[in-house]
């Protein structure tokens, strides 16, 4: 049975001695928000609004579970959009599932992700206390930084009810690149080169078969000079359309190219452990290595054992991932750090268990 | 002997103890220097692992201990408790790896800054971080403290460049936050631990992010004849859609103090400078700086100079860099406002700030992070005039409550500390500071890792006049 919140006290209601509530905003992360084992689901989607948006500020302040897309529609009257290019938005993302599951999109490489934009937050805890953290103003270093935990909790140290984010200026014009490199590993070599080059990129990707897309964004002006060079480098490079350029960054933020069947798994990592991932792979699998080498989002498929392969893979190699679309099992599979710390923290805000684990 | 200090002689070699009165004495302050207090005995370890018999011993001891780097904190973060343990990181100060390709370094806490930025240098890449005191101050206390500096609105504090950590718990479990990767996994670790003020225990090792040095850098500084003037030419800016690496402005006081100590080539006759940097690729950068010309033309500028060269650009910065030790000619002694305005109250805060520096009869010189809207207003006074320094302190507590009733901060980038734990509460509800107490507990369990800090209440130290950090005499850190 689900329960529904309409405001702070709803939640506060529904932090019943014995529940083990899983928050949900727009349900848009189906791994991470449908069937988590005997979890019973708070409602939170009705906790939305614009609170305030103050362009000159660069901030903008709404209720967790205001989705994206109003909020970018919003920021884009005044010239303004989210750098940590959130994802799933078509979906039905909302602002408060974005900072629980802690995921960025393509777009983060030049400004950050979403830990990097996140300045304020409300937030009912374990306990049913209403505890704001942060601020609403760009710079900040009063108090514990309880925005930033909030980053990837999943729900699991409280149900976030408002959310301050830092905002900046869109860019004037953008345009994105594409190569192929013939394999993973040339379009890794060829995206190192890039990455030492003075170039500013706002997203770079690859997939698999060794396609590179790269997106530069600014002033208008100076973005065919811009372009030249980067496709000098690239060797073969083409620059693509407007229309084509959108629809591979629209699919790389709403996940589009995983398809219906498959789990969605993100893994952080570091550019160099990519081709190790990539190698213990099953050739059916999918993936997209996104933000810049940073993350790799795999498209694991239907098979006999859901998500255990995956997990037991990921573990022999050192790297976690977190299973943001489809499948079922846990949330955070293979290799699992900072657990120690990860409980003290439970421990502080969560002492009664009130609240689904993150796993 | 205090049992404390007999544990760590036996457990660490002798010459890393220091329990003698005059050798202590460096350690009973920091860059806030109106505050003092006198540790019992100063450990300072040369591997992680000294660091961390010296945690456990004083967890069994139920001691309270301090880490500290090179002491520049300006809110008192790094004055030691009475009767507690100092542990001095400075001799930790390795880079055990710089990895280009992942654009990554691993670093010990009391490594200096400057020091990573240089040591990536080769590569092209730097530390983005830069508080004034970067050439002395170490990441350890940057950590401890969510250091910013005057590039924060594009790039933010310590806490966007830290991406992991290996830390020592107050009560001496070892844990790893984080890792490698810009994308996490699980609550943000590394996002709660900076900036926790060495509440929750002490970094053994930090990873820290490194960004491409901009090929390109574009300063131009415009001179105003009043302050409204050029808070208004950052909201053009601003409005322009321009999003500069700086926008630092420095008053007339300021503007003084500075080109009589460091002769940066300022206009003195101006009432205001404003101070904007653009960087990034070449051809963006120009195109950029079209813009920023026609918004600065259209602000009302006296005068609009463009550093023509790197020399130049220096010349600039070292000016407003060296503004506060340089108002240390006007006045040996003064306080560092450290509060945080929502940008369009600006001109409202500065008003107010130079009412209350009448009505107080103390002269105040405003220097300031214009785009974050973090305000540095220095208090200047004369120590040894009886009650001056506490009516400095009551100044300086009326610009805190006015940023936040303006809807802003009561600190950007120097912490709560010593100085600001008072006003903690004028920001966050009892709730609130009641949950950020449970976090502290839960690393923390007896409060004895910087302890008296943060957190309002609790035991003061003697607020006495102590003059001027021998550093800043030096002219090696500026209170900023």
């Amino acid at each position: 049975m689900t329960l529904y919140a309409r405001d702070v006290a709803d939640v506060q209601e529904a932090l019943q001695p014995g529940t083990r509530l899983l928050p949900r905003g727009g349900g848009s992360k189906t791994g991470l928000s449908a069937g988590v084992e005997g979890a019973q689901v708070l409602d939170v989607s009705a906790l939305t609004g614009v609170v305030e948006h103050l362009p000159a500020e660069f901030t903008v302040t709404v209720a967790a579970a205001t989705p994206v897309v109003e909020v970018e529609e919003l920021l884009g009257q005044s010239g303004q959009y989210l750098p940590f290019d959130p994802l799933l938005v078509a979906g039905g993302a909302t602002m408060g599932g974005s900072v629980a599951a802690g995921v960025s999109g393509p777009g983060r490489v030049r400004y950050g992700g979403i830990r990097d934009f996140v300045l304020g937050v409300t937030v009912v805890d374990g306990t049913g206390a209403e505890i704001r953290g942060g601020g609403k103003v760009v710079k900040n270093a009063a108090g514990f930084d309880l925005p930033k935990l909030m980053v990837g909790s999943l729900g699991s140290l409280g149900v976030m009810t408002e959310l301050t984010f830092k905002v900046f200026p869109a860019p004037e014009a953008r345009l994105t690149v594409r190569a192929q490199a013939g394999s993973l590993r040339s379009a890794l070599e060829l995206a190192a080169v890039l990455y030492r080059s003075p170039v500013q990129f706002d997203a770079l990707d690859l997939d698999r078969a060794g396609t590179l897309w790269a997106r530069i964004s600014g002033r208008r002006a100076a973005l065919a000079p811009r372009a030249e060079r980067l496709l000098t480098m690239l060797e073969g490079g083409e620059s693509l359309e407007e229309s084509e350029a959108e629809a591979i960054w629209s699919e790389g933020r709403e996940l589009a190219w995983i398809g219906e069947e498959a789990a969605a798994v993100r893994v952080p990592l570091t550019p160099s452990r990519i081709e190790g991932l990539e190698r213990s792979l099953p050739k059916e699998c999918r993936l997209r290595v996104s933000g810049g080498g940073q993350m790799v989002w795999v498209g694991w498929p239907a098979m006999a054992g859901g998500i255990g392969p995956l997990d037991a893979l990921l573990e022999k190699i050192d790297l976690g991932g977190l299973r943001v679309l489809g499948g079922s099992g846990p949330r955070l599979i293979g290799h699992r750090a900072s657990r120690a710390a990860v409980a003290r923290v439970r421990g502080a805000l969560d002492p009664y268990t009130r609240l689904a684990e993150a796993c | 002997m205090p049992a404390i200090v007999d544990a760590l002689l036996q457990a660490l070699p002798p010459e890393r103890l220091l329990s003698d009165r005059i050798s202590i004495r460096a350690y009973e302050s920091d860059a806030l220097t109106a505050y003092r207090a006198r540790p019992v005995a100063v450990v300072l370890p040369h591997a992680a692992a000294e660091v961390v018999t010296a945690v456990r011993l004083c967890a069994e001891h139920q001691v309270p201990f301090l880490a500290r780097g090179s002491g520049t904190s300006l809110s008192g973060g790094s004055l030691p408790i009475d009767g507690g343990v100092v542990i001095g990181l400075n001799r930790l100060d390795r880079i055990l790896r710089l990895d280009p390709d992942e654009r990554i370094a691993v670093v010990e806490p009391g490594v200096i800054n400057l020091r990573v930025s240089e040591a990536a240098a080769e590569f092209g890449l730097y530390y983005a971080p830069d508080p004034s005191s970067q050439s002395v101050c170490t990441i350890g206390g940057n950590v401890a403290f969510n250091s910013g500096g005057a590039h924060c609105l594009k790039y933010g504090m310590t806490s966007n460049h830290v991406l992991g950590m290996k830390v020592v718990c107050a009560d001496g479990e070892i844990c790893e936050l984080g890792g490698e990767s810009l994308e996490g996994l699980g609550p943000d670790l590394p996002g709660l631990f900076v900036g926790s003020e060495g509440l929750f225990g002490v970094a053994l090792e930090v990873t820290l992010r490194l960004v491409r040095r901009a090929e390109a850098t574009h300063t131009v500084l415009a001179s105003y004849d009043s302050l409204e003037q050029a808070g208004d030419a950052v909201g053009r800016v601003i409005a322009s859609g321009l999003l500069p690496g700086a926008m630092e402005i420095m008053d007339r006081l300021a503007i003084q103090a500075a080109e009589a100590a460091v002769h940066a080539g300022y206009p003195e006759s101006a009432a205001a400078l404003l101070l904007v940097e653009l960087e990034g690729e070449a051809e963006e950068v120009a195109a950029e700086a079209e813009v920023l010309g026609r918004e600065i033309a259209a602000s009302g500028a006296v005068e609009v100079r463009v550093a023509a060269d790197d020399g130049e650009r220096d010349r600039i910065w070292r000016g407003r860099k060296g503004v506060f030790s340089a108002v240390g000619r006007l006045s040996p002694t003064y306080i560092v406002q450290d509060g945080v305005v929502p940008r369009g109250r600006l001109g409202e805060a500065l008003a107010e700030v130079e009412r209350l520096s009448e009505a107080y009869g103390l002269r105040v010189a405003n220097v300031f992070h214009a785009g974050d809207g973090n305000l540095h207003p220095l208090i200047l006074y004369e120590g040894q005039r009886e009650g001056e320094l506490e009516r400095a302190e009551e100044l300086a507590g009326e610009i805190l409550r006015m940023c936040v009733a303006l809807g802003g901060s009561i600190t950007g980038e120097h912490g709560v500390g010593m100085e600001k734990r008072d006003y903690l509460g004028e920001m966050y509800s009892d709730v609130d500071l009641e949950a950020m107490s449970r976090l502290r507990l839960a690393f923390d369990p007896q409060e004895l890792s910087n302890r008296g800090k943060m957190f309002p209440g609790g035991e003061a130290p003697s607020l006495t006049w102590h003059g001027v950090h021998p550093l800043e005499t030096a002219g090696v850190i500026s209170r900023e």
